[in-house]
This record gives C-alpha cells, sequence and structure tokens, in this order.
C-alpha cells in the first residue's frame, strides 16, 4: 500500500511540475516619466523586477544628465544628483554622446546639431510658452553653435557658450544603455523597452512569433499607418505632428533646422527607423539619429535612405503615402487613410 | 528477472486499495486544475482600462461591462474622461499640448493614451489576445 501511495504522488508530483515549468518565467511592467516623456518597460523572464530596477536607475542618472544639458550647464564633471545630493562627474557618458554623434555625423553630414542648445532654449517649443523669436536672435543662437566634432579627442573643454540639446539622441541613447543591461542579465527572455520616440525589441517573444510594432498614425487618433514584423531590434519614430506650436496661423514643429535656424519644413509627416541589433553599442542612438535626419531631409533624399542594406525605413509623406525599404516585412492598415506609394 | 516480474505483479494486485485510488484521483484533480483554472481565468473577456499617475494606479474599470459617462478623478486635478461604447477618451484637459485630448478613443491593450506635463497615462489591460494585432506602438 505504501509504495503505491507513494507512486502515485511521485506521478501527481511529476504532473504539477510538468506543468509549471514552463510557467516559470514571469512577466513585469512598468510605467514611468522620464526623458521629458513616457517610459514603458516590458519584461519576460526570471526575476524580470529586479533588471527592470537596474534599468530604471540607469534611466535616472541619464535623465540627470541630459537635464543638466537643458539647464545650460556645459561642466558635466560636477552635476548635482537629486539623489545623492552630491555632485558628480558624468564627463565620461557625456563624451561617449557626443563621440558616437560626431561618428554618425561624419557618415551623414552635419544636419542634425546637437550643439544647438541655445536655439532650442530661444524658441522654447518644448515649454509651456514658445514664441517666435527676431531673426536678429536666431543668429546669436545659431553663432552658439559648435562644427560636429563638438569637442575633439578628448573632450576636456567646450567652446564657450555651446550648449548642447540631446533631444535628437537621448532616447535611443537610453534604448542602448537598457540593451546592454539586458545583455548583462542571463535570464531574460524578451523585453520591450520604449522611451516614448524610440523603442528596444529585446529576444524571443514566448511563442517565437516576431515582434509587432504598429506605426503611429501622423493625423493623430489611435490609428496606425501599418504594422512592422521583426527580430529584435531598436526603432525610432520622427515627426512633427504630436510636439508643436501655432503661431498666426503657422504650425512650428519642435525639430529645428541648424542651417536657418527655425523650425524644419518638410513633406514627410512620419519617419520610422529600424536598425537592427549588428554587434555595434550604439544601434538606438543611430535609428534615433536617422530618423531626425531622414525626416528633415523630406521626400527629395529618401531614396538613398530606404536603398541603405543597415537599417529599414517607413516614411509617410503629407500627401498620404508611405515609403518602405525593401526586404522589410510592413503591412499597411487599410483603415489608416494612406497608400504604399 | 522472471522472479522481480511475478514479485511486482504479485505486490501490485495485493496493494490497490480503495484508498489508494482515492488519493491518487484526488492529486489527479488537483494538479489538473492548477493547470486548467489559469486558462479559464485567461479566456473570460475583460477589458480593464486603468488610469495611472506617476506610475501608480488610480482608477479602474472594466470597459465591457460599464455604462456610457464622463468622470473625473479626484487624484488629477484638471482632467476628465470619457467612456463610449466600450471606449476610453481623455475629453478635457487643461495641460498645454492637449496631445491627450487629440489621442482620442482607445479600446485595444496595445493603444495608450499619455499626456507628459500631467504624468497621466491611460492603458488597456486586455485578458484575450484576440483583439491584440500588435505588441508595441512606435
Amino acid at each position: 500500500m505504501k509504495i503505491n501511495t507513494f507512486l502515485s504522488i511521485i506521478i501527481a508530483l511529476i504532473i504539477i511540475l510538468s506543468g509549471c515549468s514552463s510557467n516559470n518565467s514571469e512577466k513585469y511592467e512598468d510605467t514611468y516619466f522620464l526623458f521629458d516623456t513616457c517610459v514603458s518597460v516590458n519584461i519576460q523572464g526570471n526575476s524580470p523586477d529586479s533588471t527592470a530596477g537596474s534599468i530604471k536607475s540607469e534611466f535616472t542618472e541619464l535623465d540627470n544628465i541630459f537635464a543638466a544639458a537643458y539647464n545650460s550647464e556645459t561642466d558635466f564633471t560636477a552635476v548635482y544628483d537629486e539623489a545623492s545630493g552630491k555632485n558628480k562627474d558624468y564627463s565620461s557618458t557625456v563624451n561617449d554622446v557626443l563621440k558616437k554623434v560626431s561618428g554618425l555625423n561624419e557618415i551623414y553630414g552635419s544636419r542634425v546639431n546637437i550643439s544647438c542648445g541655445a536655439l532650442t532654449a530661444l524658441w522654447g517649443i518644448s515649454t509651456e510658452n514658445p514664441s517666435v523669436p527676431s531673426d536678429s536672435e536666431i543668429k546669436d543662437a545659431l553663432k552658439k553653435m559648435t562644427d560636429t566634432d563638438y569637442c575633439g579627442n578628448d573632450c576636456t573643454s567646450f567652446p564657450d557658450g555651446v550648449f548642447f540639446d540631446f533631444g535628437a539622441v537621448a532616447k535611443g541613447y537610453a534604448c542602448d544603455k537598457a540593451k546592454a543591461v539586458l545583455d548583462s542579465k542571463k535570464n531574460i527572455s524578451s523585453a520591450i523597452i520604449t522611451t516614448g520616440s524610440s523603442t528596444l525589441l529585446y529576444g524571443t517573444k514566448l511563442d517565437g512569433s516576431d515582434f509587432s510594432a504598429a506605426v503611429r498614425n501622423p493625423d493623430g487618433g489611435s490609428s496606425y499607418l501599418g504594422v512592422i514584423k521583426t527580430k529584435q531590434c531598436f526603432i525610432s519614430t520622427s515627426g512633427g505632428y504630436e510636439r508643436f506650436f501655432e503661431a498666426d496661423g503657422k504650425k512650428y514643429c519642435h525639430i529645428l533646422d541648424t542651417q536657418t535656424g527655425y523650425p524644419v519644413e518638410t513633406d514627410l509627416a512620419s519617419v520610422t527607423v529600424v536598425c537592427p541589433f549588428d554587434g555595434t553599442d550604439y544601434g538606438g542612438l543611430k535609428s534615433d539619429f536617422l530618423s531626425t535626419l531622414i525626416y528633415m531631409d523630406g521626400t527629395d533624399k529618401l531614396e538613398s535612405y530606404l536603398d541603405a542594406d543597415d537599417f529599414f525605413v517607413v516614411a509617410a509623406d503629407v500627401n498620404g503615402n508611405i515609403y518602405t525599404s525593401k526586404g522589410m516585412d510592413f503591412t499597411l492598415n487599410e483603415e489608416s487613410g494612406y497608400r504604399l506609394g | 528477472m522472471k522472479k522481480a516480474v511475478i514479485a511486482l505483479d504479485n505486490n501490485s494486485r495485493r496493494k490497490i486499495t480503495k484508498r489508494d485510488i482515492i488519493v491518487f484521483v484526488i492529486i489527479i484533480v488537483i494538479a489538473a486544475s492548477a493547470m486548467i483554472i489559469p486558462r479559464f481565468y485567461a479566456d473570460s473577456t475583460s477589458r480593464q482600462a486603468v488610469i495611472l499617475l506617476d506610475g501608480k494606479e488610480v482608477y479602474r474599470t472594466d470597459l465591457n461591462n460599464v455604462n456610457d459617462t464622463t468622470f473625473t478623478v479626484p487624484e488629477i486635478e484638471g482632467m476628465e474622461f470619457e467612456i463610449r461604447d466600450g471606449k476610453i477618451r481623455v475629453l478635457h484637459s487643461d495641460c498645454h499640448d492637449k496631445i491627450c485630448v487629440n489621442t482620442g478613443f482607445i479600446s485595444s491593450s496595445s493603444e495608450t493614451i499619455v499626456c507628459l506635463p500631467k504624468h497621466v497615462v491611460i492603458k488597456i489591460e486586455n485578458n484575450t489576445n484576440s483583439n491584440v494585432s500588435f505588441d508595441v506602438m512606435v
């Protein structure tokens, strides 16, 4: 009798355990506000909460660094950190960002120039009181920019009066940092990290299927242009449709053209760039940089970007056409009112 | 070899009692329900609209089981919400950019409404995956 009772318990235990073993993996979700945007974290794996905690502290520190730049600081060796109440030396992180952006500028030109902090502050488009500045004010702000070498090799000093605006790359850079955290943990199966306009799709979903990312409709509403199916990658979207202000009946978008000093005028409504993992540590930053640049450049230069072999593009123009790179899996949402051009 | 088989045969024929079977059945039922009950829950159709302030939940309702209404949430000043036809939106907001109002109605778990100035997020928690056609908005 004892043997049979014992046997039946063993069998039952095997059934229970086999039923549970596939569910050891847990899901963790979090939403918070950093980088002047909404960050959402979604991690699947073993103890995803501690991984999410590491990412949050990494993001909080980055936010502090980028906010210091907005507050017109150029000495990053002693930035006040609210959490610890002490000054911290953030120059190595800032140098890292500047070098990577400078490297992209060498390849793609200097149209996205992140030394435009004075110009950003002058327009104040993301603030509560934006205004159209005078021509002379704009000229002065443009004089405060440097070339895209930014600070040379050692970055020990910055030219006087230069202010940085990391807005075009901050969120993509944050996604790079999130990937580094996830890479350092062995037990994460998949993660979706969104920092407003940039997204990190990491790992493999439990059912093994590709990630599906819906591209927001620039005309507003909760509708979407279509769905991108992709393996793990970085995705960034740029457009003038969410952050802008109106003055004298004219719409001014938040992306400033550092050549004219005015908000960019483009015939594109939104640009989404997908950078698959390529072994570098700046894929997120690159997707963010490129989405801004391609949006600024408009349909004239779009063809060359669509042909690139290291990233994919979905671009919507102001006339309702959508253009996509060859070799990417994009399905149009017929209800969006857009058509494939 | 032959001896062993016979021994086991004798052993089992003699030892299986009613009590063993009851214990066995009970354990099987517990094991089976442990596997089936979560799936049963997942099959129930509820779509919870959740309003978060600074990442903390301040309001929740089941969109599949609520009448059309407009309402405010005490924790969030200057914002009014509307539920209509199982969808939710921000009806009014005194924030400066109005992105939340312009987003309009949302109804599926892959959609969110965000108000940056007020640190408010509205999301839908969907127990059924059937309506979800994508993982994330970009």
